[in-house]
């Protein structure tokens, strides 16, 4: 067979359904629209209270997204599948991105709120200490070179770093904090327009975080075919010298 | 410093974060897609 019809006959890279992200900018623009205009200031924090529909949503996909990285670790761990080890990757940097974003925007409303920027807070130290957590994770990944040894290992991370995440959701019932409690608990005490503000805020932040997961797990998988392509190119270049 | 500069700096802030990590995803895709197509000879 020659070289040329070898190289077709590697499976076609998949396409990207790009609509999903028009859907979710649409989405995205229409919530962050909807929480400026629908919710009227709050008593106690007055208008401020608005950054909770970037802050909290943000917090959220985090963890769902580290969630995520958990069980596709523990699936490839029993599967030694790479396409759960990518979907694990991806994940992980889209959340470490959204945990950068919430520590971020905290800080913002913590300054005119409280009057500082930062402090030691549990849930506060407990949020850094996650980001640092998946930052490793994407370190680790960076630094090795053979596939199979970095999903081995980044699977690992992915399981054990997981652990942290309910430490930081439950830092402030757990722990006297200068943070406020949940903003959803079993209470039901926020009144119905901010929650109505939080719940379209907090699903367009969901298909926008499912957009982004799923445009990296692609681009990675487009990455790993190019990257057969070369060696089977490199194979192929090797055999016609002989 | 008012209200409006905290909320307007934390909107903005999420904006910008969000608008350029799609950007880079996308030329990383277009890039990958591209690098595919012309080793391929256009074929998909």
């Amino acid at each position: 067979m020659s070289s040329e019809a070898r190289l077709q006959d590697t499976p076609a890279a998949p396409r990207w359904p790009a609509p999903l992200g028009w859907l979710a900018l649409l989405a995205f623009v229409s919530a962050q629209v909807a929480g400026f205009l629908i919710s009227p200031p709050d008593r106690a924090m007055g208008n401020l209270q608005k950054i909770m529909y970037v802050h909290v949503p943000s917090a959220w996909v985090a963890m769902l997204g580290f969630f995520i990285v958990f069980v596709a670790s523990l699936l490839y761990l029993w599967r030694r599948d790479l396409k759960h080890d990518r979907l694990a990757a991806a994940t992980a940097e889209v959340s470490v991105l959204f945990t950068g974003l919430t520590l971020a925007l905290g800080s913002i409303w913590g300054r005119p709120t409280w009057g500082i920027w930062w402090t030691w807070d549990p849930r506060l130290t407990s949020t850094a200490i996650m980001l640092l957590i998946y930052v490793g994770y994407l370190a680790l990944r960076s630094f090795t070179e053979d596939e199979e040894r970095r999903a081995r290992w980044s699977a690992a991370v992915g399981v054990l770093g997981f652990l942290n995440v309910p430490i930081v959701y439950f830092s402030v019932k757990w722990w006297r904090t200068l943070h406020q409690i949940q903003t959803v608990d079993d209470s039901g005490a926020m009144s119905g327009t901010y929650a109505i503000g939080l719940l379209i805020n907090s699903l367009a932040f969901l298909l926008l975080f499912a957009w982004l997961v799923g445009l990296r797990t692609h681009v990675a998988g487009l990455e790993r075919h190019r990257e057969a392509r070369l060696e089977e190119e490199a194979l192929l270049g090797r055999e016609a010298h002989v | 410093m008012s209200e409006w500069f905290y909320i307007w700096l934390a909107f903005g802030l999420t904006w910008s974060v969000l608008g350029a990590y799609s950007a880079w995803l996308n030329a990383r895709r277009k890039a990958a897609d591209a690098a595919l197509r012309g080793r391929n000879g256009g074929v998909r």
